[in-house]
């Protein structure tokens, strides 16, 4: 591994011991996480993580072993490159409710977020339904995104949409970053 | 020298105007839209948003965006109005220090003056981008009906956006205004305001250039927000029955089914027909679900029927207030966007008997109106058009709860008037002047304006002092009181503004704080 990286990683362990000590878990589960990407079976990441979560949680269902496989399914999507997937498997599990699965949620929807912003590019683009996605009945939107499309002016901005829209800033913008992605909007100035 | 704007601040909508090479013209935003929703919002992120935008979540975010504040502007919260406007408003209004209604949206609550601020701001800024100057002043325009709080609440209003305004002008009399109306001979004119969220029907006798408001009716919660919910209503209860599913708790389908059905509203002034296409409204395990809709103007107009006869019931009656029947009007004017709609068009008409002047945009008149004022007011040798009149009478509140009229509604403003009052008690030292507006002979059923103490009058049996009260109404309707000891030449004086209405510390601190949250000026 190379130095840097290494000095990272044990850069994220401290700050997450830290912020452990001062009481903001879910913050320090983050970097612990943030760190086990960086390095993926990072012993000393994990212990902190298994070893927190067990005096942290006095929850019932904590360690329990669906829980913990489905974290590890949901690491394994993550070096797949598939976040989305992960993200997916995390909320849709029935008592995903460790610090862990949340902290790791709340890590995904960041990371997540970055890249439909990276995507869409800047936020002040203005979309415009394409001309050529006349059959957009036939398409499996959900009525969220319908909702989001009905407010497509061609005058309103990306970010103008998220405010107005009232939604999720992530789901909004999940929303419309797939729609970009399926020809349903392009995005002008 | 800077130029002077006219502003309709509606209920709904408002409408900046100005006269530009003789001729008035409305103001388009950014947008390229000639009225701006008075809505003031803030979103779930925190933003502040004004106009389009805020109507935009309108439903989805409906706690925390203020709409139709006019309808509290300057009245006390337990006016029976403000209590139906908290029963129908899906935003907080609590009760202000002033005994005020104030507005509670985002966590924070705002003053009504203050909101119609907001309002007034927006439109400000609307004008000086199109002009690429700074403005100043302007001309606003109020209902008939509103009384001296009101009026001076939307001063204060004008003063919170950074504007002087230079007149507070009668909607009516800005509508007959825009049509050319203040140099033709003697005539009765009916003004006929369907608007978004009132109701306002106005008989004006113009003689001489004096304009008269003989009577004044209506409903402030009916309008073209009526016609909209009708076609959701319709077109929920035809989606439940061809789908099986029900629209009404969900907020993103009603923020829809509203926008959509008032643009088909609009769409079926012009057209006979027209589609409403809502796709992906709703979905279940089965997939997407599509709402398709074919509306006619004939089945919009049953959908309504009933409410544009309500209107003509008001109409009736402020006929009867003005002493006269429906074929002696001269002249009817439409006024207010809902009257671009066919069928109310055609049914009053038929009431009246006579076609109505009817300009392209109903909706615009009344900021035009105001425009072609405010032109009038930097035009020295032309300083008024037309002169209005008080809307109500106004007096001072006597011995036995009797209120004591000075000055008659309907006089021509600017006025002044003064009567002489004596004690009521043996060596009595102080009058209270409680000044009233209103039509009742009790002191009890007026509107209490504002009150006052003089002091230190000389001792001596009751009914003998002499205490002149005076009664001063500029042009905007504004009102000042004075009272004198004639024996000692001690006056005391206010100017009406002080009750359910901002003082000049609060409206500063407001304009600061105002400063400080620069709002979000989009669209
Ligand atoms: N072409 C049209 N056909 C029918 N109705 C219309 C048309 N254009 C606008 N409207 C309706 O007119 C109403 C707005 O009118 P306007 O802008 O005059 O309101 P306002 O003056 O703010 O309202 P208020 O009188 O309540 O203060 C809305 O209900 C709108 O849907
Ligand atoms: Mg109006």
């Amino acid at each position: 591994m190379a130095q840097a990286k290494e000095e990272h990683v044990a850069k994220l362990l401290r700050q997450g011991l830290e912020l452990y000590g001062t009481g903001e878990i879910p913050r320090a589960f983050m970097l612990w996480n943030e760190a086990l990407e960086l390095d993926p079976g990072n012993e000393e990441a994990l212990d902190y993580i298994r070893d927190a979560d067990r005096r942290s949680l006095p929850r019932a269902d904590r360690g329990d072993a669906p829980s913990a496989s489905i974290v590890w399914d949901a690491r394994r999507l993550v070096q797949g490159e598939n976040e989305e997937a992960a993200l997916e498997l995390l909320v849709s599990a029935p008592n995903s409710v460790t610090l862990e699965c949340e902290s790791m949620v709340e890590l995904l929807r960041a990371k997540i977020f970055r890249k439909y912003k990276n995507a869409l590019g800047d936020l002040d683009k203005i979309p415009r339904v394409k001309e050529d996605a006349a059959d957009l009945e036939g398409r499996n939107l959900p009525p969220s995104a319908g909702f989001l499309l009905s407010m497509v002016d061609g005058l309103t901005s990306l970010s103008d949409l998220v405010t107005v829209s009232g939604m999720d800033r992530f789901e909004a913008l999940r929303s419309l970053h797939r729609m970009s992605e399926a020809g349903i909007l392009e995005l002008g100035t | 020298m800077s130029r002077v704007i006219g502003i309709d601040l509606g209920t709904t909508n408002s409408c900046v105007s100005v006269v530009e090479n003789g001729q008035s013209t409305v103001i388009p935003n950014s947008g390229g839209y000639k009225t701006t929703p008075s809505m003031f919002g803030i979103s779930q992120d925190g933003r502040r948003l004004v106009g389009h935008l805020a109507k935009r979540q309108a439903i989805t975010n409906a706690r925390n965006t203020a709409f139709a504040a006019k309808r509290l502007i300057g009245r006390r919260f337990d006016d029976p109005e403000v209590q139906k406007t908290i029963e129908l408003s899906p935003y907080e209004i609590v009760r202000g220090p002033n005994d005020d209604p104030r507005i509670k949206i985002g966590g924070k609550t705002f003053t009504c003056p203050e909101i119609a601020g907001i309002v007034l701001r927006e439109m400000k800024r609307v004008a000086e981008e199109y002009l690429s100057e700074t403005v100043h002043e302007a001309v606003i325009t109020v209902p008939a009906y509103f009384n001296d709080t009101q009026r001076q609440c939307t001063k204060d209003a004008g003063k919170i956006a950074g504007l002087e305004v230079l007149r507070i002008i009668n909607e009516p009399t800005a509508a007959a205004l825009s049509y050319g109306m203040n140099r033709e001979g003697d005539e009765k004119i009916a003004v006929y305001d369907l608007g978004g969220g009132t109701f306002d029907i106005s008989i004006l006798e113009m003689s001489e250039g004096v304009i008269e408001v003989l009577a004044t009716s209506g409903n402030t919660f009916l309008g073209g927000e009526d016609f909209d919910r009708r076609i959701v209503q319709h077109l929920i209860k035809w989606f439940e029955e061809t789908e099986g599913m029900d629209l009404r708790g969900d907020t993103m389908a009603l923020q829809r089914l509203k926008d959509a059905s008032e643009k088909a509203k609009c769409d079926l002034s012009m057209r006979d027909v027209v589609e409403i296409n809502l796709p992906f409204i709703a979905s279940d395990s089965e997939g997407p679900r599509h709402l398709n809709y074919e509306l006619t103007r004939e089945s919009l107009e049953n959908l309504v029927h009933d409410v544009v006869e309500g209107t003509l019931k008001s109409v009736e009656q402020c006929c009867v207030d003005a002493g006269i029947q429906a074929q002696d009007i001269d002249q009817v004017v439409l006024v207010g966007g809902q009257t671009r709609m066919p069928l109310v068009q055609k049914r009053v008409a038929e009431y009246f008997g006579k076609r109505p002047h009817k300009g392209v945009n109903p909706d615009e008149v009344v900021g035009l109106g105001a425009a072609v004022q405010a032109a009038a007011l930097l035009d020295s040798d032309n300083d008024m058009l037309l002169l209005d009149v008080t809307p109500l009478s106004l007096g001072i509140g006597t011995y036995g709860g009797h209120f004591a009229r000075l000055i008659e509604r309907n006089t021509t403003v600017p006025v002044s008037k003064g009567h002489i009052f004596t004690t009521t008690r043996d060596n009595q030292s102080a009058v209270k002047i409680r000044v009233l507006q209103g039509e009742s002979d009790m002191a009890a059923e007026s509107d209490l304006l504002g009150e006052f103490v003089l002091s230190g009058i000389r001792p001596a049996p009751k009914g003998e002092p002499e205490i002149e009260v005076s009664f001063d109404i500029d042009a905007n309707g504004i009102v000042s009181v004075s009272a004198r000891d004639l024996a000692t030449g001690k006056e005391q004086s206010i100017t009406v503004s002080s009750t359910g209405t901002l003082s000049d510390t609060e409206i500063d601190e407001i304009i600061q704080a105002h400063d400080i949250y620069e709002v979000e000026l989009k669209g």
